[in-house]
């Protein structure tokens, strides 16, 4: 995938919505730097779950593809000069600290903008760049509960349950290349770059656009969470997962006569479309507790019979098995940086038949730091001299996939 | 932003509507082509939300389009329809693979006519593969991309995230692939036969904790976690706790700056232990010293500390969060004799978020004003309109641009 070959883009980004943006947009053909602290980015040193790869973090590992790496002390005199050197060659400027950081770093966003008209200039926040909440932290979870994401998801009768994945932070990371390639389109077209925006909060709300229009205005409401095997507060009858004799199966929007004929519920005979919401904990309860006594596979089949959308829980586990995710090439697995295999999660949409391929996997911190340095050009004992003295770090070399 | 792109859309449900009001919001001239009943989002709407009798689905995903009502099937549609591919820049849809093909508007039929033309299809599970055809919608793909098994306590059982996460997220990487695809047109000239489904946007949407599953490189079930645990693959106390009047969420903390918050010697004893390994020990312990609390008292101590917390709050609280009102994260629009509350464009522009500067209440609204512009006459159009190929209601007046903003603002 070339679409944004050519296009430069210096990357000061940590934590997860940033450089997930980025690698977006490294999938993309575009060359990104990322550029990061002597001793590495945040999601270098640390691991959820504490995991770390052949001494690699998982971190790293799910948003490192395509990039090259350099350090460099941006704190240091000649690590700003540095620093706005790979800015002033860049197309794009990406970074996700709170509002204010970058101009302590000497890389004030209204001053690169107006020293070039051409520059877009991306910033993840976590409430904004302005506001009463802009310098609180933005972590996903907290987004979780903040949006309201929490509170509407799990039971009536149980507590407000977070999201098991940090679905805010990816979805931010989406919309942040979005901007970007809208904000690069408008460049080619005009000339004229500009500054785009994203919020971690924002992303949170987008993300339940449908479920919250539907609740402001005026959906008739129990409660924030669904009741009884209700799925969520706006789901009709039967939608929902519910536990089978040998698994849990999901069960999509039909009506409820049709759920009726394909599992074989005589109450549901009758019962009209139009009370498929209104009737929907009594619906919703014929059809949990006849699955119970059916196996995954006899009711997914009976479902299917009558075109009633239906699928089967996956755990991560199955997943990497599923046939449909195979056939994609949803996995890509690859000789890490340092040798040892690691599978990732692809890039998830394809151009012209073909997804992106993994031109570089996750880089060693300051891979690439001699390569860049020599681009902006700066000498071999320049950049010696600079390593020696512990402005910028050189790792041995790229590696290829 | 102002988009010079015309994208024609042949979107229903949610996922393509809402990649195309991307798109629009971003000053694309977007075309949303219906059936003469309009499309399946007018029809049916979730939490049974309407306003004056207009679908809060549809309301959702379809502002800064216009409409244009058309039989596909009619095949005197055919040459109004190529008017408009040839004056389009791109085109998206949502149909199952080889729908829009037997329509006579796939992929390679619209490349013949146009070869610059960006194509975009959104699809359940793929193009291709042994389940392309299954139906894909959001419920079923959090539940096959694993997110509803990694979601909920071990109580709780597999639970359901209460929005449609997959399909928002995957309109974004869809209007993503379309953007990206075009400035590749704008510097080389050529088209993009753009590939998005459902199903890996769901697994898009747990990237980060996909890629730390298959490198866990521990045996057991480490999805299995008690009550306040908030994901299978954080240390304690991420997760979300009850107080004595309401709920938080703890994010990544320091357990010594916790234990000082909440001035706690149970906890300051806990402050060295493996906090993953011995996460529902920790969860419990912190789990015990806020219950008797009270928001007030805990937010005050938290902030002192530096501690990352906030409160589970439902969208109405949300409604009213001062930050979400500074950011004019909603705006009211006119519906009828009402207001409709839209969930704004999510990003600034210069500075700027995009307005919300006209809906198509009605299929059709813009049909007539669509085909004029596309070079199609008169008695011609007037002609569709008759023979019911085309539907063309009245348009209804469009609000100016101060009354789409002024709430919030």
């Amino acid at each position: 995938m070339d679409a944004l070959q050519g296009i430069r883009i210096a990357s000061f980004n940590h934590f997860l919505a940033g450089p997930a943006a980025a690698q977006l947009l490294a999938d993309m053909g575009a060359d990104v730097v990322a550029i990061e602290p002597i001793d590495g980015a945040f999601q270098r040193n640390w691991a959820v779950a504490g995991h770390f790869v052949d001494g690699q973090s998982v971190n790293h590992l799910s948003t490192g593809r395509n990039k090259r790496s350099i350090a460099l002390d941006v704190k240091s005199p000649e690590g700003k000069a540095i620093a706005r050197s790979l800015v002033s060659r860049s197309d794009v400027v990406m970074e996700n600290f709170r509002p204010g950081a970058m101009a302590r770093l000497g890389l004030d966003p209204e001053r690169l903008l107006a020293d070039d008209p051409r520059l877009i200039y991306a910033a993840v926040t976590g409430f904004g760049v302005d506001g009463p909440f802009s310098q609180r932290p933005g972590q996903d979870l907290l987004l979780q509960a903040m949006s309201g994401l929490a509170a509407h998801t799990g039971r009536a009768d149980g507590p407000p349950t977070p999201v098991g994945s940090v679905v805010i932070d990816q979805h931010a990371a989406a919309l942040c290349a979005m901007a970007i390639a809208g904000a690069l389109f408008r460049r080619e077209r005009t000339g004229r770059g500009g500054r785009v925006d994203v919020s971690l909060l924002q992303a949170a709300v987008d993300l339940q656009a449908e479920s919250i229009t539907a609740w402001l205005n005026g959906a008739p409401q129990s409660g924030p969470r669904g009741p009884g095997a209700v799925a969520t507060w706006f789901s009709p009858g039967g939608y929902g997962v519910h536990a089978t004799a040998d698994g849990f199966l999901a069960v999509s929007m039909a009506p409820p006569a049709t759920l009726g004929r394909a599992l074989g519920i005589p109450a549901l005979d009758g019962v009209p479309d139009s009370d498929s919401f209104a009737r929907r904990e009594e619906v919703t309860a014929l059809v949990a507790e006849r699955l119970r006594t059916l196996p995954t596979d006899a009711a997914a089949a009976r479902l299917d019979a009558e075109s009633v959308w239906n699928a089967v829980v996956e755990t991560y586990d199955e997943l990497i098995d599923n046939p449909q995710l195979r056939h994609l090439g949803s996995f890509p697995v690859i000789d890490g940086a340092t040798g040892a295999p690691v599978t990732l999660v692809g890039h998830p949409v394809r151009y012209d038949g073909a997804a992106p391929t993994v031109r570089l996997v996750p880089q060693l911190l300051g891979a690439q730091t001699r390569d860049v340095l020599a681009e902006i050009g700066l000498s071999d004992p320049q950049i010696e001299d600079l390593a020696a003295r512990g402005v910028v770090g050189c790792a041995d070399g790229s590696a290829a996939p | 932003m102002k988009l010079s792109m015309r994208v024609l859309s042949f979107c229903h449900y949610l996922q393509g509507p809402a990649a195309t009001q991307y798109l629009a919001d971003m000053g694309a001239d977007v075309v949303k082509i219906e059936p003469i009943r309009g499309a399946f989002e007018r029809h049916w709407s979730g939490g049974d939300s309407w306003v004056d009798g207009v679908s809060a689905f549809m309301l959702s995903a379809n502002r800064n389009k216009r409409s244009l009502a058309i039989d596909l099937k009619d095949p005197r549609s055919r040459p109004v329809m190529d008017r408009l591919i040839d004056g389009a820049d791109v085109i998206v849809e949502n149909f199952r693979p080889g729908v829009l093909d037997r329509l006579g508007y796939g992929w390679e039929a619209v490349r013949a006519r146009r070869p610059s033309i960006v194509y975009a299809s959104a699809t359940g599970l793929g193009p291709d593969g042994p389940d392309a055809n299954r139906p894909g919608q959001d419920l079923l793909m959090q539940a096959r991309s694993g997110l509803v098994a990694a979601t909920g306590s071990a109580d709780a059982g597999p639970t359901i995230v209460g929005a449609a996460v997959v399909d928002q997220h995957g309109a974004a990487l869809l209007a993503m692939g379309v953007l990206a695809a075009f400035v590749r047109r704008l510097q080389t000239g050529e088209g993009t036969r753009v590939e998005a489904s459902l199903f890996q946007a769901g697994i898009d949407l747990q990237a980060e904790a996909l890629t730390k599953y298959f490198a866990r490189g521990v045996d057991g079930d480490p999805m299995t976690r008690g009550e306040n645990v908030g994901s299978w693959y954080h240390h304690a106390p991420y997760g979300r706790y009850r107080l004595r009047d309401c709920a938080i969420v703890l994010s990544m903390n320091d357990p010594a700056r916790l234990a000082e918050a909440l001035d706690s010697d149970a906890l300051r004893a806990l402050v060295d232990i493996d906090r993953y390994a011995e996460r529902e020990r920790y969860a419990a312990a912190v789990a015990q010293a806020l219950l008797p609390r009270a928001w007030r008292e805990v937010a005050a101590a938290f902030d002192r500390h530096g501690v990352w917390y906030e409160r589970v709050q439902s969208y109405d609280e949300l409604a009213e969060d001062p930050q979400a009102r500074h950011l004019g994260v909603f705006v009211d629009y006119p519906v009828g004799e009402t207001r409709a509350r839209l969930v704004s464009h999510p990003l600034r522009y210069d500075g700027e978020a995009p307005a919300a500067r006209r809906m198509p209440l009605s299929p059709g609204c813009d049909s007539r004003a669509v085909l004029e512009e596309a070079g199609v006459p008169r008695d011609e159009i007037d002609a569709l309109i008759d023979a019911g190929v085309v539907a063309a209601p009245a348009p209804p007046p469009a609000p100016s641009h101060d009354s789409s903003q002024e709430l919030e603002r």
